[in-house]
């Protein structure tokens, strides 16, 4: 339960009776947060449960030919963007975003008009996919608000907020494919803090021409799929919005745990990865030391950046160091989804509590899970999430 | 770090519409600022009134190792520089450096190399998209490069928003100082104004026509660590982090509340007595935001009531962006430090003396607010 707010000492300072004295800060330990609820749209199509059927059924490639004003001129045309039916064309991110909020929403059973919810979001770029529109002036009569979107994407998390009727704090992280990491850090810390009684979380992005384009400017997408279509030297790209409802206490809605969390820089590179792993190993450390679990009780390691070569061998280094020669059975959604960018942490808690009811293809997995999510910058980010007991 | 522990501020460096380092704070506050330094109408903005307060052109490489800046963004130049000088005569062991976090705060990021790429593909196709400019355009490349040229391997903590973000990235810091996520953090806010996006910015009510204030660039970064650790290994406390606080009202129209409720949060995380306030520091009323802060000082007992040194910052520095927040904090320091500072606002005393406790205050428009306390070392 949360604590109960003490009366500040200063509560003098607030002259009008109408304001509550704010709580005095609790202390931040290693706290376990509930996820309650879970939103998704994704390549898969609407809803946790198509992630899940797409899963539990055979592989078959996750990406398609992208349209042409996505791939025009690009040696890299492939990518898994949600359907279109799904979204708003004009508007793809948003529309996204707010389904996968909504499912989460509703499956926490948490509304936002009778209590204190916030909104950590994560995005790498924003909306791309809109992106060129930033380089028009803004039409008479339009908005100037949704062209700051275009550039500066707290604009987006705030729009969200307005629609869902959110009170509580709303942040926007941007560390390329870990914001999600960092949204959810921000996450627990406000609902740690008593800023709200309940966080969402949620990390997208769209997959649009400047994406698509850059990745392929820096080496880092696929030139060669194996027959399932998975990538073999290099990622593929997807495009996702998942969102998490994060609470304190274990209520009733609980989907799983999240126990512990990690963050950690390699600040090697302003792109690749340190491929010994050493950062990834660090971020693994301080998550399993949060989560109060030992490295031989991890049931599952879930991990992004399926394809890379770079991020192969820092996977090898990081669970090497710390798992030894027993390192625990490896997996990922991304043969469903690609590479979804921002989502991909919020993506990883999804499918580890997937896991935990036997819902992603294997049998139900009794012992803690950790996934892992790593961002160009040398990125680092580790969760770790346990079933409910 | 012991979790909890005190927290001091034992570097501040600064890149601000008055120049470039501390020593250009100290110089230009104060006095009515020269010609080249004033708030100027930014070129090819079409709208009337609206002013910017450019951080002037300098050479990045007499503050930085020219190695650090080669390619870099603007504003990875405006963070590195003033990273260059924060951490100027840190002899951290590669261990402390390892367990350093970097938490950077922006509003617009690298802009104008994000619309740059867009320009590329439109004009010149897929072949023409440079890799180092996609790289540098995301919002996190700036705080990337510092974490890289010192060598700062915790939490890499980039947040994007309006103006108290240059505040938000300390207050994270802080946090995960106290939770022992890091050992030490360099945090603050850094921004590069973009003219392109000047019309969206002006429909936030950051800046707009006549009397809405000067947005401003710059970037101002601290470096956090354990007050004790400090004082045993001869660092200079220039000075204590005591408290912080951060609101919130999703309502509309915005008011003053979430600036009222972030300066008693940040009093009660610092068990304060708003009476010891005796320096607060603010944007100023020009802006919808600095009037906001002018009702919340108004409604808030004990702060600012005919005791404390109230100076808005607007004049020298401009507003709305997460670099111009940040420099509050480094004004706030700085005149714990020496005893300087900005003329207070008309009508609000100027004692003799040092101030010894100052509130740093930021409101927005959008309904946030943030609110950091520091204080001497004494």
């Amino acid at each position: 339960m949360p604590p109960k707010r003490a009366q500040p000492p200063h509560e003098g300072v607030l002259r009008s009776p109408a304001m509550p004295p704010p709580a005095r800060p609790t202390a931040l330990g290693p706290e376990p947060f509930a996820i309650t609820g879970r939103g998704l749209v994704s390549a898969c199509g609407a809803g946790v449960r198509a992630l899940a059927d797409r899963l539990r059924a055979p592989a078959a490639p996750a990406a398609a030919r992208l349209p042409a004003s996505v791939a025009r001129g690009l040696a890299h045309d492939r990518g898994a963007r949600i359907p279109e039916a799904l979204v708003d064309p004009e508007d793809r991110l948003r529309s996204a975003l707010e389904a996968a909020l909504r499912e989460a929403l509703g499956e926490a059973g948490v509304d936002p008009r009778t209590r204190t919810v916030g909104l950590a979001l994560g995005t790498a770029l924003g909306d791309t996919d809109r992106a060129d529109r930033a380089l028009e002036p803004v039409p008479p009569g339009a908005d100037p608000r949704a062209w700051l979107a275009l550039v500066a994407p707290h604009a987006l998390t705030l729009d969200l907020a307005r629609r869902l009727g959110l009170t509580g704090p709303c942040t926007t992280a941007s560390v390329t494919c870990a914001s999600g990491s960092y949204a959810l850090e921000q996450a627990a810390l406000d609902l740690a803090t008593g800023r709200a009684d309940a966080m969402l979380v949620a990390g997208a992005d769209a997959l649009g021409r400047l994406t698509q384009a850059g990745f392929s400017a820096l080496g880092a997408l696929a030139d060669a799929l194996d027959p399932a279509g998975n990538p073999l030297d290099g990622l593929v790209l997807g495009e996702a919005a998942c969102a998490l409802v994060l609470e304190r206490g274990m209520p009733s809605r609980t989907r799983a745990v999240l126990r512990g969390r990690g963050l950690a820089a390699d600040a090697s590179h302003l792109t690749t990865p340190d491929a010994s792993g050493k950062g990834m190993a660090r971020a693994i450390t301080r998550a399993l030391a949060m989560a109060d679990v030992a490295p031989r009780e991890v049931g599952l390691v879930a991990t992004s950046a399926v394809g890379s070569p770079a991020y192969a061998a820092l996977y090898q280094g990081a669970l090497g160091a710390v798992f030894g020669a027993t390192t625990p059975p490896v997996a990922s959604w991304e043969s469903r989804t690609a590479h979804a960018l921002a989502a991909t942490t919020t993506l990883g808690a999804v499918y580890a509590s997937l896991a935990f009811d036997g819902a992603h293809g294997g049998p139900a997995l009794a012992s803690p899970a950790l996934t892992l999510t790593v961002g160009f910058g040398g990125q680092n980010g580790a969760l770790v999430l346990a079933p409910i007991r | 770090m012991t979790p909890g522990a005190p927290l001091a501020i034992t570097g501040v460096g600064a890149v601000s519409p008055v120049g470039v380092g501390r020593s250009a704070l100290e110089a230009g506050l104060g006095h009515e600022a020269p010609p080249e330094a004033r708030p100027r109408p930014p070129s090819g903005v079409p709208q009337p009134g609206c002013v910017v307060a450019f951080v002037p052109e300098f050479d990045a490489e007499s503050h930085a190792d020219p190695r650090t800046l080669r390619k870099v963004s603007a504003l990875s130049r405006l963070a590195t520089v003033a990273a260059a000088e924060c951490l100027a005569g840190w002899d951290a062991p590669p261990a402390r450096r390892t367990a350093t976090g970097v938490f950077l705060g922006t509003a617009l990021g690298s802009s104008g190399d994000h619309l740059a790429a867009l320009e590329l593909l439109a004009r010149g196709g897929t072949s023409a998209m440079s890799a180092l400019l996609f790289a540098e355009s995301v919002f996190n490349a700036a705080a990337s490069h510092v974490a890289k040229v010192h060598a700062l391997r915790g939490a890499n903590w980039t947040t994007v928003g309006g103006e108290a973000t240059g505040l938000d990235a300390v207050v994270a810091a802080v946090r995960q100082l106290r939770q022992g996520a890091v050992d030490a953090a360099l945090a603050g806010g850094a921004d590069h104004y973009e003219p392109r996006v000047h019309a969206s910015l002006a429909a936030q009510h950051i800046a707009g026509a006549d009397g809405c204030g000067a947005i401003g660039e710059g970037a101002a970064l601290f470096l956090l660590e354990p007050l004790d650790r400090a004082r045993r290994e001869g660092r200079p406390v220039l000075a204590r982090l005591l408290g912080i606080g951060q609101a919130r009202r999703g309502r509309r129209p915005v008011g003053p509340e979430p600036a009222v409720e972030a300066m008693a949060l940040a009093l009660a995380d610092a068990d304060s007595d708003a009476l010891a306030v005796d320096l607060v520091v603010t944007g100023g009323g020009a802006t919808p935001a600095g009037a906001l802060e002018d009702a919340a000082l108004g409604q808030a007992a004990g702060v600012a009531n005919g005791h404390a040194r109230v100076t808005p910052l607007e004049r020298w520095t401009g507003a709305g962006l997460a670099g111009t927040a940040a420099l509050r904090l480094a004004v706030a320091v700085h005149a714990l430090a020496v005893g300087r500072y900005p003329p207070p606002s008309p009508g609000t005393p100027a004692p003799p003396g040092r101030p010894r406790r100052a509130l740093v205050l930021v409101a927005t428009a959008t309904g946030a607010a943030c609110a950091v306390l520091v204080g001497t070392e004494d």
